[in-house]
C-alpha cells in the first residue's frame, strides 16, 4: 500500500524535503507541504506582524510560493541556500523580506508586482526607512544585547526575553512556555519535588535573572 | 561585506567567523532596523500564539474578564516605584502600543 505523500513529507527533515524541490523534476508536492503546511504558523505570525488583518495572506504566500519557484521554474532560491543556518530561520527571514517588499503593491501603491526572478544569493535583506534618532553608541549597544541574547544558554530566560521583546505580558508569556514544555515534553520540578507550572510569577524570575546574564554576556562581549 | 539573508541568518544563530560577526554588527548599527529580523530569527517558537493575541487587543473579546485582569486594570492606579519601567510595560495590558525598538531600548535601559 503505498503511503500518501503528505504523510511521507511529515517524516522528512527539511534537507530531504529541499533536496526533493531541487532535483530534476522537482517535487512540487515537497513544496506546497513547506510552504503551505509546515511553517503556516510561522509565516501566519509574520504577516500579521506586517499587515493589520489576513486579507493579503493567500496573495503574500502565493507570491512566496511564485518567488521561490523563480522564472525558471527551477527553485533557484532554494538551491543557493547554503545551509549555514537552519532552514526555518533562512526561511523565515526570506519570507519576512519578500511580504514586506509586496506590500506597497498589495495596497496599491505601486502597479507593478515584484520580480520573482530576483537571485536570493546575494540578494540583500529589505531595508525599512530608518527612523532613528538616537545615537550610534546606543545603537551599537542595542545591537550587541541583541546578540547577548542569542548567546542566552537558560533556553527558558531566552525564550522570556524574546517573548518580551515581541509584547506579550507575562501571563501570555507563561501560558506560551506551558506549551512549548509540553510540546517538548519537559517536566520541571522545585526543591521540594512539586511539578513546575509556569505562572507570571515564574516569567518575571526568569526575566530578572536573564537580564543579570544579559549583563554578564555583554562584558564578554 | 555583502550582508545576507543567509549571513543574517547564520549571525542570529552565531554561526559566523569574528570578521563576518564584525561586518554584521556594523551593518545592523547602521540599519537598526533590521534588529527585529534577528530577533525573529532567535526564536525558534516565533510562530507560537496564545490568545489574546498580543496585538490588536479586543474589548469585545468573547472571553470573560479574569481575575488577573481586573487586577492588571486595578493595579493602573495605584503608584508603585517598586518595579523597574520594563518589568512594568511587560506586566501591563497596554504593553502593546510600544514597538520592538521601544522594547529593546527599555530592555537596554535596564542593563545598563
Amino acid at each position: 500500500m503505498q503511503i500518501p505523500a503528505r504523510y511521507r513529507y511529515m517524516t522528512q527533515t527539511d534537507k530531504e524535503l529541499v533536496e526533493a524541490i531541487i532535483r530534476i523534476p522537482p517535487d512540487e508536492g515537497a513544496a506546497v507541504f513547506l510552504l503551505y503546511e509546515k511553517y503556516t504558523p510561522k509565516f501566519k505570525k509574520l504577516y500579521t506582524d506586517i499587515y493589520q488583518d489576513m486579507s493579503w495572506y493567500d496573495d503574500c504566500m502565493n507570491d512566496l510560493f511564485a518567488y521561490l519557484k523563480g522564472k525558471n521554474q527551477d527553485w533557484r532560491t532554494f538551491r543557493t541556500f547554503e545551509w549555514r543556518s537552519k532552514f526555518s530561520t533562512w526561511i523565515g527571514q526570506v519570507a519576512r523580506n519578500r511580504f514586506l517588499e509586496i506590500k506597497p503593491y498589495l495596497i496599491g501603491k505601486i502597479e507593478n508586482p515584484l520580480s520573482i526572478d530576483d537571485n536570493e544569493n546575494g540578494k540583500k535583506p529589505v531595508v525599512l526607512p530608518d527612523e532613528y534618532q538616537e545615537d550610534y553608541e546606543r545603537r551599537q549597544r542595542k545591537v550587541l544585547l541583541m546578540e547577548a541574547v542569542g548567546l542566552l544558554k537558560d533556553m527558558d530566560q531566552k525564550f522570556v526575553i524574546l517573548k518580551t521583546l515581541q509584547g506579550y505580558n507575562s501571563a501570555e508569556i507563561a501560558d506560551m512556555l506551558a506549551l512549548k514544555w509540553q510540546k517538548e515534553g519537559t517536566e520541571k520540578y522545585d526543591n521540594k519535588g512539586h511539578l513546575v507550572t509556569p505562572t507570571p510569577g515564574y516569567v518575571d524570575v526568569r526575566r530578572q535573572r536573564a537580564k543579570e546574564q544579559l549583563k554578564r554576556i555583554i562584558v564578554e562581549l | 561585506m555583502e550582508i545576507t539573508n543567509e549571513l543574517l541568518a547564520a549571525y542570529a544563530e552565531g554561526n559566523v567567523t569574528p570578521e563576518e560577526r564584525k561586518a554584521v554588527r556594523e551593518y545592523l548599527t547602521e540599519h537598526p532596523s533590521q534588529l527585529e529580523s534577528v530577533m525573529m530569527m532567535m526564536d525558534e517558537d516565533y510562530g507560537m500564539e496564545v490568545k489574546p493575541q498580543k496585538k490588536g487587543i479586543s474589548f469585545t473579546s468573547s472571553r470573560g474578564p479574569r481575575l488577573r485582569d481586573l487586577s492588571f486594570a486595578g493595579a493602573a492606579f495605584v503608584p508603585s516605584a517598586s518595579h523597574s519601567s520594563f518589568d512594568m510595560m511587560e506586566t501591563s495590558m497596554c504593553a502593546d502600543s510600544a514597538s520592538f525598538d521601544d522594547r529593546l531600548g527599555d530592555l537596554l535601559d535596564e542593563i545598563y
